[in-house]
């Protein structure tokens, strides 16, 4: 195959992407720190075009659903998030960011708006802190978070197996509060087994926003 | 990959500006809140904290501006927040309560014209 004309480097912005056509086929082109990479325009998981996407940290987000890929390698770092979400953590502070990283991307896929997912996120985040702070002695430490939307709805489910330790002080006791403010439905259920917090909230049509 | 916040600090006619770049959570609300309380000398009338930049903002974080205004005014000083209209933290902090405790200001021109 020889060498065919994509584009001139200066059409392409240190740390972005654009989209060409060599011959019929779509091509992504990226530059990250000076370099210039290629991979093929559409993500491997449906029809979408990734230099539509999002750039970061040598990745490229695909704009359908948020599947991952690196830039340098083309190797996928994440799978589309169009599934529900059942994830589980150490029950440790330092899980917090990963959750919330996680869960916004998967908000975002899901078609929350940005409001609709912060919110979705500081209450889920509340009930993770519970199971973090309060839920655990020696033992046992680990925390799931599951994630479904069905009719429009998110449904968070935060479930961890130790023993729920009524909020002490005005931060927790704030935590709560801010969650049911935030939610439509809470649920907080715990039993000898564990803790599950459950929060619903309706997302906003996109067209209706 | 967003970070947790760093605090960006200024001053501006005498006053401390901290922009508080990033996310605030459980993890790093404490060492935050130790580095705005060294922003203050005796002699500061205000602390300002730029919300504008900041990603993320849990009830830690919320809890620390809570404790800051208190400790500001029983030393006779006063905390701003700079919340841009339309952010989404917005929200949380008028759900708290947090925007009667501290003044809000939609700018940090605003927050200094207060103090002048």
């Amino acid at each position: 195959m020889a060498w065919q004309k994509a584009a001139s480097l200066s059409e392409i912005d240190e740390g972005g992407v654009i989209g060409v056509h060599v011959g019929a086929t779509p091509v992504a082109l990226y530059r990250l720190e000076g370099a210039v990479y290629a991979t093929h325009g559409i993500c491997t998981h449906a029809m979408a075009i990734l230099a539509d996407g999002f750039v970061e940290d040598g990745k490229i987000e695909c704009p359908l659903h948020q599947g991952l890929f690196d830039i340098r390698s083309g190797k996928a770092l994440s799978a589309p998030l169009t599934e529900d979400l059942r994830t589980t953590w150490p029950a440790r502070p330092e899980s917090l960011v990963g959750v919330r990283h996680l869960l916004r991307r998967w908000l975002r896929a899901h078609g929350a708006s940005e409001q609709e997912a912060y919110d979705i996120l500081v209450a889920c985040q509340e009930a993770c802190a519970n199971a973090v702070e309060h839920a655990y002695g020696p033992g046992r430490a680990h925390f799931d978070v599951d994630v479904t939307h069905r009719a429009a709805r998110i449904r968070v489910t935060v479930r961890d197996e130790g023993r729920w330790r009524e909020p002490r002080g005005s931060h927790r006791g704030r935590g709560i509060a801010l969650m049911r403010s935030l939610m439509e439905h809470v649920d907080v259920d715990h039993t000898d087994d564990g803790t599950v917090v459950v929060l619903e909230r309706a997302l906003t049509p996109a067209d209706a926003a | 990959m967003r970070q947790l916040a760093r605090i960006v600090a200024e001053t501006h006619d005498g006053i401390p500006v901290a922009r508080l770049e990033g996310e605030v959570d459980m993890t790093n609300a404490q060492s935050l809140g130790e580095r705005l309380r060294g922003l203050l000398t005796n002699r500061s009338v205000a602390l300002v904290v730029d919300l504008g930049p900041t990603t993320y903002l849990d009830s830690s974080g919320i809890t620390l501006l809570f404790g800051l205004a208190q400790e500001l005014r029983l030393r006779q000083q006063r905390l701003h927040l700079v919340v841009p209209e339309g952010s989404p933290i917005a929200r949380v902090i008028t759900i708290t309560g947090l925007d009667q405790t501290a003044p809000t200001h939609p700018t940090v021109e605003r927050a200094l014209e207060r103090e002048r």
